[in-house]
């Protein structure tokens, strides 16, 4: 028994050498490496561009060269398909992400039957998120319900702490609408609040501003498509179009 | 024999690089034609990177994969150099560019025997161009000419105007240095190439001022102080030099 187990292992272990071992994998982590000494690399796969594989690092997709000379940081596009390769794959990485966080860390403003959930990383303190939030009863109205991510920005001082207040609060989405429209949410921090989770997560995922939408399938939504209710709601009929159009390829035709 | 068997193949190799061209230019024009239709292509060269296309279109530099497939759009680094290869293309049609602004269309502000000559794109509503323009001495005292090339950004409303007043002056130079000063000139119009300038500064990608280019196309910066854009200009005259000594 013992040594069917210890067999296990010893297979367990050629599996991951050889796997660690795939010496284009090893380039490219070494290159990122001598880039970014400090930096954890997430995931190193092969990417759809010939000779490069696809990187995630810090909430970033980048693709390096199979031989690791070379990095291209920016947006890879499929010319066939007219598609922005690396926003899909940053969508489906902050899809992923989102959906790991549960809904009881999040504060929700929804109508009755929404057609469309869109996750709204949001900062007490940034003025486009006040005033989307003073629209909040006209985004429900257009059937969209909205689930807020507290994501405090360094640029803000002071505004970790309001995150918290608000978060704190009996009554929390009263006392979030509130802040929003300029009201102190008091001193009131020493609960136990999911705020640093929620930034944190927002860096993970490369989020760096607010307000940040992210429609279901974890698209950013340009802001400029979003500046009202109704331009939301025709912006994102417009992606769930898209998502279910690639839905309803072939895989390998993706 | 052996001449001719020579000449023939030297004329097979040119044929197939001339073809190389044209399919090159095919498999970039597909594949903007694809992408951005409106786009216009103004130059198609071999990247660094075997496999790629270094295209400039409408000012914005992008690789496209030698079978049309992929595009990319951002930077592409060479990371032994730690040096960005997307600017390459953009380089040479800057310079270009910059080879079809003549003398009498720029204000040069320049030193007895220059050591170095840039051309700086400017907006008289740009604070860091009152800056630059505020030490002009200092870059002339370290042996560099100026010569400034007109283009008030569409974010400064009225800043065009100020731009043809200082055009339309009779000693353009003296109301450029009040303008950048502060001083309000009273508006003046004629014929100019303000409009013209622009249209120039766009398809090389500029898109703020100060911006600094030296005579091969090189962006050397936004705003520079003095000593650091001399420097910048010494290295890129020695970059070998440059390089041992790091």
């Amino acid at each position: 028994m013992l040594k069917k187990i210890l067999f296990a292992i010893y297979l367990l272990a050629i599996v991951a050498t050889v796997h660690a071992a795939d010496p284009a994998e090893k380039m490219v982590r070494d290159a990122m490496h001598s880039l970014l000494p400090m930096t954890t690399v997430d995931q190193v796969v092969k990417s759809d561009l010939p000779g490069f594989y696809e990187v995630v690092v810090s909430g970033q997709v980048v693709y390096v060269s199979a031989d690791g000379k070379y990095l291209l940081q920016g947006n890879l596009y499929n010319v066939a398909q007219k598609k922005d390769l690396t926003a899909a794959r940053v969508a489906v990485m902050r899809e992923q992400a989102v959906q790991q966080l549960p809904d009881d860390k999040k504060m929700i403003f929804a109508p009755e039957h929404p057609k469309h959930t869109v996750t709204v990383f949001t900062d007490v303190d940034c003025p486009y998120c006040r005033q989307f939030h003073k629209k909040i009863a006209e985004y429900n109205q257009q059937g969209i319900a909205v689930k807020y991510v507290l994501f405090p920005l360094d640029i803000h001082p002071g505004a970790d702490k309001k995150a918290a207040a608000v978060w704190c609060a009996k009554d929390r989405t009263a006392t979030y609408t509130a802040a929003m429209n300029g009201l102190d949410p008091g001193n009131d921090t020493g609960c136990a609040n999911p705020v640093a989770e929620t930034k944190a997560l927002a860096l993970s995922i490369g989020i760096g501003g607010t307000p940040t939408i992210l429609a279901e399938d974890g698209t950013q939504v340009d802001l400029g498509r979003a500046s009202t209710p109704a331009a939301l709601a025709a912006e994102l009929d417009r992606l769930a179009a898209i998502a279910a159009k690639t839905a309803a390829m072939p895989i390998a035709a993706r | 024999m052996l001449m001719k068997w020579l000449l023939a193949a030297v004329l097979a190799g040119s044929t197939v690089s001339v073809w190389a061209v044209d399919d090159a230019n095919k498999v970039v024009t597909d594949a903007l034609r694809k992408l951005a239709p409106t786009s216009k292509i103004q130059s198609v060269t071999q990247a660094a990177v075997p496999g790629f296309y270094a295209v400039v279109a409408d000012g914005h530099p992008v690789f496209v994969s030698t079978d049309g497939k992929y595009l990319i759009e951002g930077h592409v680094y060479d990371i032994a150099a730690r040096r960005d290869l997307m600017d390459d293309g953009l380089t040479g049609v800057r310079k270009q560019a910059l080879a079809k602004i003549p003398a009498e269309k720029r204000l040069t502000f320049a030193p007895q025997n220059p050591k170095y000559r840039v051309t700086v794109f400017t907006d008289v509503d740009c604070p860091y161009c009152k800056q630059f323009h505020q030490q002009i001495a200092e870059y002339n005292k370290f042996g560099i000419a100026v010569d400034y090339v007109l283009f008030p950004l569409v974010i400064h409303p009225g800043a065009d105007k100020k731009a043809v007043t200082v055009w339309c002056s009779k000693d353009r130079n003296a109301a450029y240095t009040e303008a950048m000063n502060g001083q309000a000139l009273a508006s003046k119009t004629c014929d100019n190439p303000v409009s013209e300038l622009s249209d120039i500064a766009l398809a090389m990608g500029v898109n703020g001022t100060p911006a600094i280019f030296s005579v091969d196309g090189t962006q050397l910066g936004g705003y520079l102080p003095p000593q650091q854009l001399a420097q910048r200009l010494d290295e890129l005259a020695a970059p070998a030099k440059a390089t041992t000594a790091k």
